[in-house]
Formats: structure tokens, C-alpha cells, sequence
């Protein structure tokens, strides 16, 4: 059975099937098959021997069209040209692959980064973290300018949570206060940016009454004191450093 | 009248048993136009970075068979020197990783083939008038051949012309480039014991065609 075309169209007649396939062929066929092993298997004659030993001079110098003067040169030419594009190209990639390599690093250096880097836990009751700023990475749990202090604190119902800069400057107030992020009643969360070198106080208040004083204003040192005259009870927060 | 698309091979046929081992072990026919010599220098000029040197002898060597079979498969002379264009420009851009499987000329006679097949589907043609393929042709002088020469090798044109493409093309990797039955079968995806059975189908048709011209089937 012949094989269909490459492009699907029925094949041409099958030479076993057309007429006048004879047994004088097969057998001369047969002798074709046989002298390539054996150069010395006899043909059917020696008539069709000669045809085949002309056949085979003739298909084996078979001319060639006139050759046109300076082929070869243009040839080695159109090579080199070729070459010469094929690098260019290649080079041309290679800085377009370098350069997005070198455009990914910088964006990925810049992207905020979306963990969170936590603090050292020094009471069971404030979990503090920091997210770091786009300007620069944290380097571990070192604070910088920039950077976001996610501070959550267990409530007893009165609890009361403040994050002061340098002792002064009340930030974050918890509940009803800047920066305060969540309140239930478990717990309070604070997220404040720290804006500015200095130290930062974390406290927590548990057991709020009203004698201490709830004032925005007030200091972080008097906080502290009327919550202890108060027998409140107070958690705090080693000082964050911010360079 | 055979047509001049890209056509299957033709049956190998009933009562000829296909031997692969006898194909497999057959040699190139003589007169192998390889020539060694020529390949080493050039792959010796491939190592020294000498492209173009090595191009220019492969192209000395080898454009003339190269180009004698494209025109037979294609029957025009620009297409065929097209392809010998393209069979030397792929050879210098690939002959670095050319890993010496097989013979330099083997690895160009597959390149030829393939644009062969390439330019074949890309036309759509009608057969080109004989003559105008011989008059192009380099013909010996016809004071050094007789007149049966040169007849004999107009009528063989013709008779050529009248396989189809592909069986003009297998006929003549066989008996003009030389090639092994296995390096044919390689190229037309074939098992080499078929490519010798289908060639030695075809040639009795091509004998009968050169002996009596008004005979061909």
C-alpha cells in the first residue's frame, strides 16, 4: 500500500498494481538487489547488463547548469553578513536579558518587604513587630526610619495601649486614639510609622480606672505615674531605638 | 504523465522479500564523490576559526553534484542554484556543531534534500519544457562526444523527468550523490531495505524509458 502525500492527496499508482509488471522485472529488479551485495551476480543478459553499467555513467555525471562567475563570493559574503547579524542579535539579547535581570533586582530591592519581622517577646501580653519601610530593608529586628511598629495587646475589657516617642510625644492610642488598628475585647492593636529617630515606649495598662489619666497630651512619665497611684497594672515594652 | 508535486515513493512490491540487513550492508556505490582529503581541511580550518576557508573548499568540492541534483528535482536553474546558495549557508553556520556523525557530504546531500522538499511544496508547478532544462545545461563539447552521447543523455533527461519527484529524487541520491541506502532511508523515513527494493523498481522503468523512449508507461 503506498503512503498518502505529505499533504493528504491520494498517492500515484502503485507500480506492483500497473500492468505490464512482469516476471522479466522482477527478476532484473531482483538482480539490482542482488549485485549490491555481490558485484559478480549474473544480470538477466548482458544486454541489460550494458544498460544498467550506461545508466549508471550517465546518472553519475549528470552536468551541472553554468556556473555564474563570483557565486562562491557571494556566498561568503551573504555567510558573513548573516553572522555578523546573528551576533548582534545575540549580544542585543543578552543586555535585554541582563537588563531585566538588573530592572527585576532593583524592584524587588524596593518592594516593601510583606512579612513581618517580629520583636523579642518580653511579656505574654504585647506581641510586638515591625513591617519594614519602602526606603530600606530591616536588617532583622533593628528599627529604622520608615518602618512600621505593629504593636497587639491583650485587654482585660480596661486595658489602654500607647506607644510615646522619646518620651513625649504620645503616637498611638488604643482604643479611640491615632494608630489604633483593632479593638476587641482581647485584645487591642496598635500600627504607627516611626517617622522620626529617637526611642520609642511601648506600655500597656491593664485594669484602667478612671484616675488614671486618659488625657492625649500628658507625657509619657506622668502616664506612667498615675497609673501606678492608680494600682493599675502596667506592662511595658523595652525601648525601641530608631537610628 | 507523472506530476511534479511532492509525491510518495511508490510500493515496493509483491514477490521482492525486503531484506534490511542485505540494505543496511550495502556499499555507496563507486565513485563516491566524497572526497576525505577535502572534508579533514576543512574541518582542520573550522578548528583554526577559518570559516570561510573551509566553506570555499566544501564549496569547490561539492557544489557541482549538489547543484546537478537540485536541478533535476526542481528543473529550474534558479531554484536549484538557490538551494546550492542555502546548502552552503546552512554548512557554514552549522558546521561548528557538526559532530562528525557522518561524512561532510552525507550531512549536505540532507540539506539539499530538505530545501529540495521545501522549494517542491512551496510551488505549484507545471513540468518545465526538456528542452529549455538542457539548453542550460553544461553539455560536453560536442567535438570531443559523439552525437549517441549527447542523445542519449537529452533521452535521459526525459525519462527523469517523467518519475515523480520523489522517486527522481531517491533514483538520484542513489546513483548521482552516492548516498547508502541507509543514509537515503534517513531522509525520506524510510527502513533501507525499502529504499533498495524501491529503487530497484524504478530503475527497470527508467531503463525501459532510455532503451525505447515510446515505451515508457
Amino acid at each position: 500500500m503506498s503512503e498518502p502525500t505529505p499533504n493528504g492527496e491520494p498517492a500515484p499508482s502503485d507500480l506492483t498494481d500497473a500492468p505490464g509488471v512482469s516476471e522479466e522485472e522482477r527478476a532484473e529488479s531482483a538482480w539490482l538487489i542482488a549485485r549490491d551485495k555481490d558485484p559478480n551476480a549474473l544480470p538477466p543478459n548482458a544486454r541489460i547488463a550494458n544498460a544498467y553499467a550506461e545508466i549508471e555513467t550517465l546518472l553519475g555525471s549528470l552536468p551541472a547548469p553554468a556556473e555564474d562567475d563570483g557565486w562562491q563570493t557571494e556566498v561568503l559574503d551573504l555567510a558573513m553578513r548573516q553572522r555578523r547579524r546573528r551576533r548582534g542579535i545575540q549580544r542585543v539579547a543578552w543586555v535585554a536579558a541582563t537588563a531585566t535581570v538588573v530592572v527585576c533586582i532593583l524592584l524587588l530591592v524596593s518592594q516593601p518587604r510583606s512579612e513581618l519581622i517580629a520583636l523579642t517577646k518580653e511579656a505574654p501580653e504585647l506581641d510586638l513587630a515591625l513591617r519594614p519601610g519602602k526606603s530600606r530593608r530591616a536588617e532583622g529586628p533593628t528599627a529604622s526610619v520608615g518602618d512600621h511598629l505593629i504593636v497587639k495587646a491583650l485587654s482585660d475589657g480596661r486595658a489602654e495601649l500607647r506607644v510615646y516617642h522619646n518620651e513625649q510625644t504620645l503616637l498611638a492610642r488604643c482604643p479611640a486614639g491615632p494608630g489604633c488598628v483593632s479593638v476587641t475585647k482581647q485584645e487591642l492593636a496598635i500600627d504607627v510609622e516611626l517617622k522620626a529617630p529617637g526611642t520609642y515606649q511601648i506600655i500597656l495598662i491593664l485594669g484602667l480606672d478612671d484616675s488614671v489619666s486618659t488625657d492625649q497630651t500628658s507625657a509619657y512619665g506622668a502616664y506612667v505615674d498615675a497609673a501606678m497611684a492608680a494600682k493599675a497594672r502596667i506592662v511595658m515594652h523595652s525601648p525601641l531605638k530608631v537610628l | 504523465m507523472q506530476d511534479d508535486e511532492v509525491s510518495p515513493p511508490t510500493d515496493v512490491g509483491v514477490g521482492i522479500p525486503v531484506d534490511e540487513g542485505r540494505a543496511v550492508d550495502a556499499p555507496r556505490p563507486s565513485r563516491s564523490p566524497i572526497d576525505k582529503a577535502v572534508e579533514e581541511e576543512a574541518i582542520a580550518c573550522v578548528r583554526r576559526g577559518q570559516h570561510k576557508e573551509a566553506l570555499t573548499k566544501l564549496m569547490v568540492a561539492y557544489s557541482k553534484p549538489l547543484t546537478a541534483f537540485a536541478l533535476r528535482i526542481l528543473r529550474d536553474p534558479d531554484l536549484a542554484k538557490d538551494v546550492r546558495q542555502q546548502v552552503f549557508l546552512e554548512a557554514f553556520h552549522g558546521i561548528e556543531k557538526f559532530a562528525g556523525r557522518a561524512s561532510i557530504w552525507s550531512w549536505l546531500c540532507g540539506i539539499a534534500h530538505n530545501r529540495c522538499i521545501d522549494e517542491l511544496r512551496r510551488m505549484k508547478r507545471t513540468p518545465v519544457d526538456f528542452g529549455v532544462l538542457e539548453d542550460l545545461l553544461e553539455l560536453p563539447d560536442l567535438s570531443m562526444d559523439n552525437q549517441r552521447s549527447v542523445a542519449r543523455r537529452r533521452t535521459l533527461e526525459r525519462c527523469l523527468a517523467k518519475l515523480s519527484s520523489s522517486e527522481r529524487m531517491q533514483v538520484l541520491m542513489r546513483l548521482l550523490l552516492r548516498l547508502s541506502y541507509a543514509e537515503i532511508g534517513e531522509l525520506v523515513h524510510d527502513s533501507p531495505g525499502t529504499v533498495q527494493v524501491r529503487i530497484s523498481r524504478i530503475l527497470p522503468r527508467l531503463r525501459r524509458c532510455l532503451g525505447d523512449p515510446g515505451d515508457f508507461g
